[in-house]
């Protein structure tokens, strides 16, 4: 179980960080993220998993936005046939972080909205300044800028983003069958 | 049990060691096994809670024995960067504490290109100091961009360029050529950026000079990029595999598109194309505190993230007029766009070249894109001011004392011809009078022939009025009689035309009457026709007039027979009748 903790712990926590300079695998899982938004994901979602074909799908999403460069200039140094892609398992890994990437700002948005899920047993007082503070901590900002854009203290803004992030870990608890149960 | 009181006793329950925690939750709250789930998550999520500024993280027992961590001063994908306190050396620091506690493979990299960087010694660059693995997080020890505040009476940190705002377009030239000069050190000893953006440039608060930071992308002579070498996403031809790393909003399309692996610093061409990488970086840095945003942009419009706008071969918006309005100098605007060419080739082959531009533009001295003579000469003034004032009085002076001897030189020619043509002009006028004097004698002469002609013409005049007269009187008598005549031959023409007049009338009555002849002719003879039709007509209904009084004739002869007979039966009638009667069969 500690395992377990620890692994939903680190996946919230990374999924929170702010990306400013971009690596390939940042490129590569800004498409995949993209290829989630498209829909196809959910719908190869309900294929039996020998079924999917994840790396074609994702290829073919990345050969459509390439033509889509392509027509937008010149582009001869990108040959359909080299594009490659990782491997399933990978893959996979890079399409979860980026659904728990949605997921979170999901219920960033929920938290502004002063919506608590109701499964979450632990009171949460402030939700809708968790959330504003949780959105510019996600968008890159420091604890400081955070503070005198909320008008709140330095203490108070880290106050906040720990009880968000906690928020966030339990509620990905109960998504990943921990902690839930009725309300 | 969704209480307040939960919240008391989990921070109560937080204070105990981890061990603890589950007999502790056990304890508070028996009969709820989901919220002690709940709390365990939440405990173990506030221990291992997100860096905040009062949680500095463990860098490892001697290190935290040696630098004591009191300030975050930015939080990255990877890595946060802490003020720190030197207890050794007793100075203030800045050390960039990594996330990844394990050791990786990319983690190595990165931690060998900023020892790579650590050779790099330039007042534009900012020092890394120590790189270490610790048995906490791995980290780099760099010097701290502060100053001396006199005012403040307190040592203030430098910020990025990013959040400082420059005050002038002279001092964001300065900034990137400060930044330029880091870069070009750093490539001398085969250290090459890749992510040069406004975020990694720091200003010292005083003083204002930009100081290059964060070589977390460099490549180096001693370590061929090969960061994440499990992920491939693009690869070309020839060159192999590639790989895209940097900040989209200021990549190069080049580094957009992906660069191959086996980059290596010390080959030329690689070398070329990390330099032409960093330059375009430092035209991005400009660009982007010219124009207040980076030279690509994610547009919502197309759906196209930042890389991928950078990747195509769009050219980013001109750089034509600042955030405020004010327009981009025309010579910085050359430098700045030679940077941001997107043909690396066209590129300025060094970050010292561009640095050297941005000093000439800075000291107004004609770049090498500053091609024309009036414009060399506007800014050799601009920088000569003192002496460009001097040769201009000199030859203000020389100009004005040659244009005088000029002028009288030109005033005596004028005055000497002006003698020369009043000379000729008097003997000219010399000359009129003479010939005047001539014409005034020969005129007196004329005058008096003149005067005995007119004499002569009165005496004629009088005799030929008196001729006139008597020719008047002779020409009124016969003007008389010709009016006379005049009239009597008037009176015979009005007798001729009346005459006339009564002879057209006559013949235009004969020919009246002509055509009426004519016309009575044509009348009696269709007349005369008409005639002889009726009269065969009326012969022919004569005829039969006569046809018809013959057969009237037969018919009253018929008729006449027809009575007789009438008579005659009648009569045999009558006489029948007279007779005896007959018998009665006899009649029927």
């Amino acid at each position: 179980m500690a395992a377990q903790f620890e692994r939903i712990i680190r996946r919230v926590k990374s999924s929170m960080n702010y990306r400013g300079s971009y690596s390939t695998r940042d490129i590569l899982g800004s498409l995949v993220a993209r290829w989630l938004q498209s829909g196809e994901w959910e719908r190869l979602k309900q294929l039996p998993p020998p079924e999917r074909h994840i790396g074609e799908s994702v290829r073919r999403f990345i050969l459509d936005r390439i033509d889509q460069l392509r027509r937008r200039g010149d582009h001869e140094e990108m040959p359909d046939d080299l594009v490659l892609v990782p491997d399933e398992a990978l893959l996979t890994e890079m399409i979860e972080a980026a659904e728990l990437r949605a997921w979170i700002e999901a219920r960033i948005a929920d938290l502004e909205d002063g919506v608590i899920d109701p499964r979450v047993r632990i009171p949460v007082p402030n939700a809708r300044q968790i959330g504003q503070a949780l959105r510019l901590h996600i968008g890159g900002q420091t604890q400081r800028q955070i503070a005198s854009e909320l008008g709140i203290s330095l203490g108070a803004t880290n106050k906040r983003i720990l009880e968000g992030t906690n928020y966030l870990v339990v509620l990905q608890g109960i998504e990943s069958g921990l902690g839930g149960g009725s309300a | 049990m969704n209480d307040p009181q939960v919240r008391e006793k989990l921070a109560r329950i937080a204070n105990r060691p981890p061990g603890e925690w589950s007999k502790r939750l056990e304890h508070e709250f028996p009969d709820d096994p989901v919220l002690r789930m709940q709390a365990l998550l939440w405990l173990h999520a506030e221990k291992e809670g997100p860096e905040l500024e009062g949680s500095p993280p463990s860098l490892g027992e001697a290190a935290d024995e040696r630098y004591e961590l009191t300030l975050r001063l930015d939080s990255g994908t990877t890595a946060s960067v802490w003020q720190a306190f030197d207890r050794r050396l007793g100075r203030n620091v800045a050390i960039k504490v990594f996330r990844e506690r394990d050791q990786s493979e990319a983690l190595d990299q990165v931690l060998a290109e900023a020892r790579a960087a650590s050779d790099v010694v330039s007042e534009h660059v900012v020092r890394v100091l120590d790189v270490q693995y610790g048995d906490g997080h791995p980290y780099i020890v760099m010097e701290l961009v502060s100053e001396y505040d006199a005012d403040k009476g307190d040592v203030v940190l430098g910020m990025t360029a990013a959040a400082c705002k420059p005050r002038s377009v002279d001092e964001i030239a300065r900034w990137v050529m400060h930044v330029a000069r880091g870069v070009h050190e750093a490539h001398l000893r085969n250290v090459f950026h890749r992510d040069l953006k406004p975020k990694n440039v720091l200003i010292t608060p005083n003083s204002r000079r930009a100081r290059v930071t964060d070589f977390g992308l460099a490549v180096s002579g001693a370590s061929p990029d090969a960061t994440h070498p499990a992920i491939t996403l693009l690869k070309r031809g020839p060159s192999g595999p590639v790989s895209v790393r940097g900040t989209p909003e200021y990549m190069a399309p080049e580094q957009a598109r992906g660069l191959p692996l086996t980059l290596d610093a010390r080959n030329t061409d690689d070398r070329g194309v990390l330099v032409a990488i960093d330059i375009w970086g430092l035209g991005a840095i400009a660009y982007d505190l010219l124009m207040g945003r980076p030279p690509w942009l994610a547009r919502k419009s197309d759906d196209l993230s930042a890389w991928e706008v950078a990747a195509s071969t769009e050219r980013p918006p001109p750089l034509d007029r600042r955030a405020d309005g004010d327009r981009v100098p025309r010579r910085l605007r050359r430098v700045v766009e030679k940077a941001l060419a997107t043909d690396p080739k066209s590129r300025y082959t060094s970050a010292a070249e561009l640095a050297n531009e941005l000093q000439d533009f800075l000291e107004k001295k004609p770049t090498t894109l500053d091609r024309s003579r009036v414009l060399r000469l506007a800014l050799w003034s601009r920088r000569n001011p003192q002496l460009a004032l001097t040769i201009l009085i000199v030859f203000g002076l020389a100009a004005l004392a040659a244009g005088t001897h000029l002028t009288v030189t030109r005033l005596q020619d004028e005055r000497a011809t002006l003698d020369r043509k009043v000379a000729s002009q008097k003997a000219e006028k010399q000359a009129l009078n003479a010939e005047v004097q001539e014409s005034r004698e020969e005129l007196d002469e004329t005058r008096q022939k003149l005067h005995s002609e007119r004499e002569n013409l009165s005496a004629l005049e009088k005799s030929i009025a008196e001729e006139r007269a008597s020719y008047q009187t002779l020409i009124d008598a016969k003007e008389h009689d010709l009016q006379d005549a005049t009239r009597s031959t008037r009176r015979l023409m009005e007798q001729l035309e009346a005459t006339r007049r009564e002879r057209r009338a006559a013949d235009e009555a004969r020919a009246n009457l002509d055509k009426t002849l004519a016309e009575q002719r044509s009348v009696m003879e269709k007349n005369a026709k008409e005639r002889e039709k009726i009269r065969k007509e009326r012969e022919a209904a004569r005829a039969e007039r006569d046809a018809a009084q013959r057969e009237r004739d037969a018919a009253v002869a018929d008729r006449d027979r027809l009575d007789a007979e009438l008579q005659k039966a009648k009569a045999a009638v009558g006489k029948l009748q007279a007779a005896p009667a007959a018998p009665t069969s006899a009649r029927m």
